[in-house]
């Protein structure tokens, strides 16, 4: 009979009871992880190694050029200007479908009928590509055959038809118009998912108290929703930050560069005009904005709870 | 026996999957084509590279002996429904058993081939933009092949147009050969102007007061739309090539004569400013697309389209464009000459990568032979940079005939459609600046000032194409 050494048979164990513990839930995150390796943490340390040289794309070689890249950010100023346009996007963009799908689903909750119909009509534009909801918009927006300035036409608000597109002080505004319209179905389900778990007792309870309407959906059902809302707030945050299709599908950046976004003008840097070095350090300032700013307001609202 | 899937079991053949799969995808990619013809097979013997006559598709016998088939890989940006191409790939192919040209139609093709080239894969042949900012960037990366053998032992040289070979040509290096001949200019509504009893103007006061009448019958007098951007820099190579003239148009683009120079801010202020100010394009013209634009033509709401003779083929379609449509080069600017710019559409380009080289050479001989001229005039009305094609000698519309006639007559003596030879920084400055005087946000002199900073950052980048030696 073969002898085994006490100590391997202890190390042997420890294996077992190491793999019998944690092996099923390293298993099962196992996949994931591959992939999340694979297709985001890879090609990330990629595009911080660009972003350090003045590869063009094309070229065999990359020249290592430090921070340059860097560096030229700080005097672009259409990269100011974009952020600008993002900074409005994150604000109109995230405040508006919140607000919307809020209101909505308040309403709704509070026992409106056909509750499955509604819910179904006001997700139905998420379902729907981008490209798709460009499209829908850009033919919304037509100066010349669009049903927003024939509507505008036929209530005698002729005066204001015009190309909404093609207008440096519309265009974006109109962007938003159609990422809200797109989104709004998104919050209004969560938020939707949310309420049903708010506590009826307690609205009951302000009732007695004496609370009206605003007063309960004030004290009682956001505090009640801040865990749904902070998840929303951050994903729009975020979505603000690598806003591309929409505008990218509608107005490629313009008119000139009147709704150029950091995402489309990383896309024309990088793409466009063979500067995938300086792409890939603009695509690094959208990311930390996008991260900072969504860690800073998620910090602040843990600090307020 | 039946044996039931254990936990283990479940977990264990998962794990072998996803680790399969990762390593699979790890593994090195297969290259583009198949690559088990020889070298001998890809190297041409000498009854191949002997030049064949141009008009003669080669015989299979001749052109490759080996016996494993040559599989090329063929992207252009026809389209799909553009089949008279297939057609022309079909004849080639039987005529060439060892060589099977597969052609795919790429619209994206600005985006993914320079990706796809410099991974090592990609297409064998592409149809592709010949300027510095797009075929340039290959040629410069070395991931094309050079053509200056080609063009000698296939009789290019003598075939097609000098002027098309010296816009493929980078660094002192011929990589492509330019085809779609094209030039700029003004289509009209002919039924329109005979209605309305006009006449083809001779100077641009003529011009300006023939868009009045339109405006005065209703009708849009130009179908110019800009919310593609694209289409200003055509109207911004007509005015700067009949104002500034030929030669200072070349060397402005060669980065010799400043774009803020007088001419250029008065070929800006005149079509972006005045003559928009005036009402003479579609009302909102940002927020208008170039197919948009086109169908106003089409339909006869618009009375004139100043664009450039890739329109030829649907113009010239009933299915299209019920009208008659008559064409005018744009007319003299102050007493000058009138300069109409020509380029090409794009280029064929063989990718350096290629197993099949010489096939790839023999498929572009065929393709831009006078045999197949045949098929680009009359079914795909495009003309190819082949020299001494008679307009008489095809079934064409008399506006084919026209453009044919007028490239093969003095193609190389007009002047430059500015966007295909400028830098990609030079063009989206362009893009973005004429969209923004269209909106009165920036003047002329504005714009004229950030193309001569965009081509100044292009010449310090080395990226600007010397057209004047």
């Amino acid at each position: 009979m073969q002898m085994v050494s006490p100590v391997g048979r202890s190390s042997k164990t420890r294996i077992t009871e190491w793999v019998q513990h944690y092996g099923v839930g390293y298993a099962f995150i196992l996949p994931a992880l591959a992939v999340y390796l694979f297709f985001v943490a890879y090609p990330f340390a990629e595009s911080i190694y660009y972003s350090l040289t003045d590869w063009n794309g094309a070229q065999p070689v990359k020249h290592f050029v430090g921070l340059a890249n860097y560096a030229r950010l700080l005097s672009d100023h259409l990269l100011w200007q974009s952020l600008g346009h993002n900074l409005v996007w994150i604000i109109m963009g995230t405040i508006s479908p919140i607000a919307i799908g809020l209101f909505l689903g308040v309403l709704l909750w509070s026992g409106a009928r056909g509750m499955v119909v509604f819910r179904t009509v006001y997700f139905l534009p998420v379902i729907l590509a981008e490209v798709v909801v460009a499209i829908i918009w850009n033919w919304i927006y037509h100066p010349l055959m669009g049903a927003l300035n024939q509507l505008l036409r036929l209530i005698g608000l002729g005066s204001l038809a015009r190309g909404w597109l093609g207008n440096p002080t519309t265009a974006l505004p109109a962007l938003i118009v159609a990422a809200i319209w797109a989104y709004y179905g998104f919050c209004f389900v969560v938020i939707m998912a949310g309420l049903q778990n708010v506590s009826l007792e307690l609205v009951e309870a302000a009732t007695i108290d004496g609370a009206n309407a605003w007063q309960r959906f004030v004290h009682v059902i956001i505090p009640e929703l801040r865990h749904v809302l902070t998840m929303i707030t951050t994903l729009t945050m975020m979505g603000g930050f690598s806003v591309f299709g929409i505008v990218f599908v509608m107005t490629q950046g313009g008119p000139g560069t009147a709704t150029q976004v950091i995402a489309t003008y990383t896309y024309r840097k990088a793409f466009q005009e063979n500067s995938i070095g300086y792409g890939a350090a603009l695509s690094m300032v959208m990311t930390v904005l996008s991260l900072v700013s969504s860690y800073v307001f998620i910090r602040l609202r843990e600090r307020g709870e | 026996m039946n044996k039931r899937l254990t936990r283990r079991d479940f977990l264990l053949l998962s794990f072998t999957a996803v680790v399969g799969s990762v390593i699979s995808s790890c593994a090195p990619s297969a290259p583009a084509q198949p690559t088990e013809a020889p070298a001998a097979a890809t190297e041409a013997p000498a009854a191949a590279t002997e030049a064949p006559a141009a008009t003669e598709v080669p015989t299979a016998a001749a052109a490759t002996p080996a016996q494993e088939k040559a599989n090329i890989l063929f992207w252009d940006q026809f389209g799909e429904e553009a089949t008279a191409l297939d057609d022309m790939v079909g004849v080639f192919n039987n005529a060439h058993p060892n060589i099977v040209v597969k052609r795919e139609s790429q619209p994206n093709m600005r985006d993914i081939l320079k990706t796809a080239l410099s991974a090592g894969t990609g297409p064998d042949i592409m149809y592709y933009d010949t300027g510095p900012g797009f075929a340039g960037v290959l040629a410069t990366a070395d991931l094309l092949l050079p053509m200056d053998d080609a063009y000698a032992q296939y009789g290019w040289n003598d075939r097609f147009f000098g002027w098309t070979k010296s816009r493929c040509t980078f660094g002192g290096k011929v990589y492509g050969i330019g085809n779609e001949l094209e030039f700029l200019g003004a289509f009209y509504n002919k039924k329109i102007f005979q209605d309305q009893g006009w006449s083809e103007p001779t100077s641009h006061d003529e011009m300006l007061a023939l868009c009045e009448k339109a405006k005065a019958a209703k009708l849009v007098p130009i179908a110019f739309a800009d919310q593609d951007k694209w289409p200003a820099y055509h109207e911004f190579s007509i005015f700067s090539s009949n104002i500034a003239g030929r030669d200072k148009l070349a060397q402005a683009i060669s980065g010799k004569v400043p774009w803020n120079d007088d001419d250029f801010v008065s070929a800006i202020q005149m079509f972006f400013v005045d003559m928009n100010k005036a009402g003479y394009f579609i009302p909102d013209v940002n927020a208008v697309t170039y197919d948009d634009a086109n169908m106003m033509f089409y339909s006869g709401k618009a009375a004139m389209d100043i664009t450039g003779t890739w329109m030829v083929g649907n113009y010239t379609d009933p299915n299209t464009m019920a009208d008659p449509v008559g064409f005018f080069f744009y007319p003299s600017i102050g007493g000058k000459t009138v300069a109409p710019p020509a380029g090409l559409g794009s280029g064929y380009f063989v990718s350096k990568a290629t197993q099949h080289a010489e096939d790839c050479f023999q498929f572009l001989d065929y393709l831009m032979g006078k045999e197949a001229a045949k098929d680009w005039l009359e079914k795909l009305a495009k003309i190819p940079p082949i020299k001494g094609l008679k307009s008489s000698d095809y079934n064409l519309s008399d506006l084919m005939k026209f453009c044919l006639d007028a490239l093969q007559g003095g193609g190389e003596n007009m002047s430059y459609n500015i966007d295909v030879l400028t830098p990609d920084n030079f063009n989206t400055a362009m893009g973005d600046g004429f969209q923004e005087v269209l909106a009165g946000s920036k003047t002329a002199k504005q714009q004229a000032d950030d193309l001569e900073k965009a081509m100044e950052e292009a010449k310090a980048a080395g990226k600007v194409m010397d057209i004047t030696s």
